[in-house]
């Protein structure tokens, strides 16, 4: 039964490191944007320190022990969890479970018919940006030389050099997004550990949606001032 | 008369502090000292001492007439009288009456008040269309304002009209100019893009009081300096920028019973000199600094328990964070003698009077907002707030009066952008649709505004008593846009002039009348002495004949700005403060011409409010605050309902912030510290008619200490390499007598390829809450790349790894090659990076 919060750690792990690189890619993304430079860095780290502390409980309930028995006592393993939408529907057959963000969690979700879609705002641009990152990211952990590896096509541009706001828009709206999932699994991770009796995980969890809030408001924060520039006073 | 030769600070005036019954005195509120003796009720014991500067061979009686005025050199708001013979300022003098000064005057004030080269007399305009060919001529007023309106009106008929105009300040605007300003921006044109000068300093110090206690507004009163039995000075180089209050602090020192001195900063100051404990941190480490000694304070139980759980939110969880920082971790990250933290502890907990300064070293540094909000802590822990001798000054800057009467970011009379009710009280006051007053979000910053500008989402740029294309990197670039229109109104030619569209030409001080705001609140009034020259006209009137031609209106179709003067525009921006924390309703010009008054002043009262937050009452009700509140770490505002579910109620907030280090901490691994020298005006005036400067054809050198270049194996004229996690930059070394550990890039005549890339090695961060870029220094490392000799010279191509520096945050550690670079020929059309 633990499989089941192992692999919910997992995926969830995965989507911590996807927020941190987009994070970073935001960053890299908008370079004229003096106000990203810290804050990208910090919650990028941020992130990635989350993924890193859920490590040890992966391992911990991918092993199985003592706690899963008196888990599997529950009945939680036949429960709707493994049934219902999360393996079927189109959480799990979405990006999220089956890769995370690079599998194309992003449109592929509800995402994808919801708001973010219909308001036109090409989400296809957000996933270029993101998996690019995302990729860069993997090849400097794998030792490439990602700088020389991808020098940039400079090509001219209107005004400010990546694209303008809406570019920016977007791309905090994907990422909000993401932070969403995020928030929400930590309040999922937090109520299983509720049942778990296991206090290590429950402050983890907690730590963890704290610092999740804090992003979601900063994302919120920085939406809320770029909009009404963006979308009512177009440059042209 | 005062021999400025023998010392410039003049004859030192020793003084003690005030007697028991004087401290209870001046702890009265104002209604029951008015019925004490004058003497006991406004006096302080600092002795009077008149400064008086003269024009070569002209002492003080051969003056016509002496008018009064507000100091004109710095921020302190020393009130003077200038000498007027023949219709030219021809001495300043201090007045002696006057509770902020006692007559002294900052040695540069007569320099200050000197007429400089390049003073405009009429208008300009830029005549041939395109900005190439096309050049400055002198015109009329009713060219150049035509222009102007016809310009205005043209953007705001367009889609979201009101966010393409943008407005910014600078600090030489009286209260009565601002508060036009904010009317016009606000409520006539609708803009948020409203910001200035302030922004680089005076932000950080609003932003950090408006989040401990609830609003702007200085706290103490430089009488606690006469009262106070202790003095810590926070990156504050008080001798530099404060003279006059430096003296005071000095006099106490050498009197009877002086206080003790703490100054954090760096070497080589008076402060550092004078004080009993000076603590050398590391730059940017303040936050740790201020944590250990609040964990001192906490631990060693120095801190009031009673005040601290009568009166603020939030010590649980400041004790949760500064707990992990006992003095010898401080210390470590610090760089300083952990005695030394325990040392200034011990001062902070005995001390029963403090009086604390922060400068700019706290407020221009890592962490700025959060550093200053540590400082106001040690100030709640100790309760060292309201009365006489407990003191707190964030002293970021001039501009207070910008801040106050909303021509930059904030709303007028200190108002919550975010409380609906403020922004209806303001839609009432001028009979406007509050949909019109632009609160949908905090203010767009400075930055941002230049970003907009760059876009082309912001058409017009109005920059007044201002000249940012000598001070911010890569503005002349952005000014130099054929879609943006530049008006410029300034008594002087400046830089920023010479790539306007509409040069406007405005009166001095001395040239106009209006009130200045000084540091500890005290408004005093500055009155016409002399006429402007030539065409030249008030920045009042020249708003005031703007608001007429553009035709802004009220509800009801009456117009928007009814005063016509500076004192009916006092009158004006006294309806607006009423019931505000800065309520100026109790003073006139009338009182005023008798001396200065602080806000608050009511009517009833025959003076200011001296102290705020007597007993402890803050202004951090939902209803009156100034913010609602936001993430020291990112920025991130947490709205009206998470403050009050806080129920803050007039508590102060202790805010809490853990240490981050940033690029500008120097360790084994970027030892050295890279600093640039910033552009000085240019030495030639500039002359009506000159194109904008063109840098000149300098070769980047570095100026570095000849102990490290011999540590480098360095020699004098090889060509060097210095990298930061942040980037590149390549230049000739010159060995000079820089200080050791060092690495100086000097600017002046360096082309815009130098200067960016400098720019983008030292923006080591970002302050979140005061939302400015912090440009200080920045941690490198030194590697020798060239012989002496193989140094590129002159018309030698630019390379990509010369002088590149990357935008993108790498992180600690990772010296990669920048992905972005910044290479010769910076000024071409702005670009969009791509992957390949």
């Amino acid at each position: 039964m633990s499989e089941h919060l192992a692999r919910y750690l997992e995926t969830l792990s995965r989507t911590q490191h996807t927020l941190s690189s987009g994070f970073r890619a935001l960053r890299r993304g908008h370079p004229r944007e003096p106000d990203l430079c810290g804050v990208c860095e910090r919650l990028a780290a941020q992130c990635d320190d989350h993924a890193e502390r859920l490590e040890p409980f992966q391992r911990r309930y991918r092993s199985g022990g003592s706690r899963d028995r008196v888990f599997d006592a529950g009945g939680f393993d036949t429960g709707e969890f493994d049934t219902a939408d999360f393996g079927a529907g189109g959480f799990g057959a979405g990006g999220f479970d089956a890769g995370g963000f690079d599998g194309g969690a992003f449109d592929a979700a509800s995402i994808d018919g919801g708001g973010f879609d219909a308001t036109g705002l090409e989400p296809a641009d957000l996933q270029r940006v993101v998996r690019g990152a995302v990729e860069r990211e993997r090849a400097v952990a794998e030792g490439v030389d990602a700088g020389a590896a991808r020098r940039p096509r400079v090509t001219p541009g209107r005004g400010g050099g990546d694209g303008g706001g809406l570019a920016l828009l977007r791309d905090l709206h994907g990422l909000y997004l993401l932070a969403t999932e995020c928030d929400l699994s930590w309040s999922v991770v937090a109520q299983a550990a509720r049942g778990l009796r296991d206090d290590d995980l429950l402050d983890l969890a907690r730590h963890c949606a704290a610092e999740t809030a804090v992003q979601l408001l900063w994302l919120r924060t920085r939406m809320r001032q770029a909009a009404p520039q963006v979308l009512v006073v177009p440059s042209w | 008369m005062l021999d400025r030769s023998a010392d410039p600070r003049g004859r030192r005036t020793p003084y003690g502090p005030p007697d028991a019954v004087e401290r209870l005195a001046a702890a009265l509120p104002s209604h029951m000292r008015d019925a004490l003796p004058p003497v006991i009720r406004l006096g302080s014991p600092w002795p009077v001492r008149v400064d008086v500067f003269p024009e070569d061979g002209v002492a003080g009686p051969d003056a016509e007439r002496w008018v009064p005025a507000v100091s004109a050199a710095g921020s302190n708001g020393d009130a003077l009288d200038l000498a007027v013979r023949g219709g030219r300022v021809v001495g300043v003098r201090g007045r002696a009456g006057d509770r902020v000064n006692h007559g002294r005057l900052d040695p540069r004030e007569w320099q200050a008040w000197q007429p400089r080269a390049g003073r405009l007399s009429r208008p300009l305009v830029r005549e041939g269309g395109v900005r190439e060919g096309g050049r400055l001529v002198e015109t009329t007023w009713a060219v150049a304002m035509d222009r102007v309106v016809a310009r205005s009106r043209e953007l705001l008929a367009r889609p979201g009209g009101w966010g393409r105009l943008a407005f910014y300040t600078g600090p030489r605007l009286f209260l009565e100019e601002h508060y036009t300003l904010a009317v016009i921006g606000k409520a006539g044109i609708g803009t948020p893009h409203m910001d200035g000068d302030t922004r680089w300093g005076a932000a950080a110090a609003a932003a950090a009081l408006a989040a401990s206690f609830g609003t702007d507004g200085q706290p103490g009163s430089y009488t606690d300096v006469d009262h106070c039995d202790a003095l810590a000075l926070w990156g504050h180089d008080c001798a530099a920028t404060h003279p006059v209050l430096w003296e005071r602090m000095l006099d106490r020192r050498l009197g009877s019973r002086p206080p003790a001195m703490i100054a954090v900063g760096p070497e080589g100051t008076a402060a550092a000199r004078e004080a009993d404990v000076h603590l050398a941190v590391r730059p940017g480490t303040n936050v740790a600094l201020l944590n250990g000694l609040l964990h001192e304070l906490i631990a060693g139980g120095w801190h009031d328990a009673a005040y601290v759980a009568a009166h603020t939110v939030g010590f649980e969880r400041l004790w949760r964070v500064v707990e992990a920082y006992p003095a010898k971790r401080a210390a470590e990250i610090c760089a300083v003698p952990v005695g030394q933290i325990e040392q200034a502890a011990e001062i902070l907990g005995a001390a029963e009077r403090l009086v604390s300064t922060v400068g700019q070293a706290f407020l221009g540094s890592n962490q700025a907002t959060a550093a200053a909000c540590q400082v106001n802590n040690v100030h709640l822990l100790r309760g060292m707030l309201g009365r006489p001798g407990a003191g707190l000054f964030q002293l970021g800057g001039p501009g207070c009066d910008a801040l106050e009467a909303g021509s930059a970011a904030d709303l007028p009379g200190l108002r919550n952008w975010a409380d609906t009710g403020h922004v209806r009280e303001l839609a009432d006051l001028w009979n406007v649709d509050p949909a019109v007053i632009p609160h949908w979000g905090p203010a767009t910053h400075a930055t941002q505004i230049l970003r907009y500008a760059e876009e082309g989402s912001v058409g017009l740029l109005w920059i007044t008593a201002s000249d940012p294309a000598a001070t911010v990197p890569g503005l002349d670039r952005i000014l130099a846009r054929e879609d943006l229109f530049v008006v410029v109104q300034d008594p002087y030619l400046t830089e920023t002039a010479l790539l306007a569209d509409v040069v406007l030409p405005a009166a001095a001080w001395g040239e106009k009348t209006g009130t200045v705001t000084g540091a500890d609140r005290t408004v005093h009034l500055c009155e016409k002495a002399v006429e402007p020259p030539g065409e030249a006209k008030t920045d009042l009137d020249i708003l005031l004949d703007y608001a007429r031609r553009m035709d802004l209106r009220d509800r009801d179709g009456r117009p928007l700005v009814r005063w016509t003067d500076a004192e009916s525009a006092f009158e004006a921006w006294k309806a607006c403060s009423r019931g505000r924390p800065c309520d100026h309703t109790g003073i006139t010009y009338e009182r005023l011409r008798a001396g200065g008054i602080q806000w608050p002043c009511m009517p009833s009262s025959s003076h200011g409010v001296e102290r705020l937050y007597a007993g402890g009452r803050f202004a951090t009700g939902p209803g009156h605050c100034q913010t609602f509140g936001a993430d020291l770490a990112t920025g991130a505002e947490y709205g009206e309902e998470r403050y009050r579910a806080e129920n803050p109620g007039g508590r102060a907030f202790l805010h809490a912030a853990d240490f981050e280090p940033s690029p500008e901490v120097a360790d084994d691994e970027y030892p050295l510290v890279f600093t640039v020298s910033p552009r000085r005006f240019p030495a030639r005036p500039a002359r009506l008619g000159d194109a904008p400067p063109e840098p000149l054809p300098g070769q980047p050198h570095l100026e570095l200490h000849p102990g490290d270049a011999v540590a480098l194996g360095v020699e004098d004229g090889d060509l060097v390499r210095v990298e930061s996690p942040l980037g590149v930059l390549e230049a000739v070394a010159r060995l000079s007598g820089v200080r050791p550990g060092v690495v100086l890039l000097p600017l002046d005549g360096q082309d815009e390829a130098v200067t960016r890339a400098a720019a983008d090695l030292t923006l080591t961060a970002w302050d979140p809450v005061s939302r400015r870029p912090l440009r200080t220094a920045a941690a490198v490392r030194l590697v020798k790349a060239g012989r002496c000799g193989d140094a590129p010279v002159g018309d030698a191509p630019v390379g990509e790894g010369l002088y590149s520096a990357a935008a993108t945050r790498l992180g600690r550690g990772v010296t990669a090659r920048p992905e972005v670079t910044t290479a010769a020929g910076g000024g071409e059309a702005p670009e969009r990076y791509e992957e390949v």
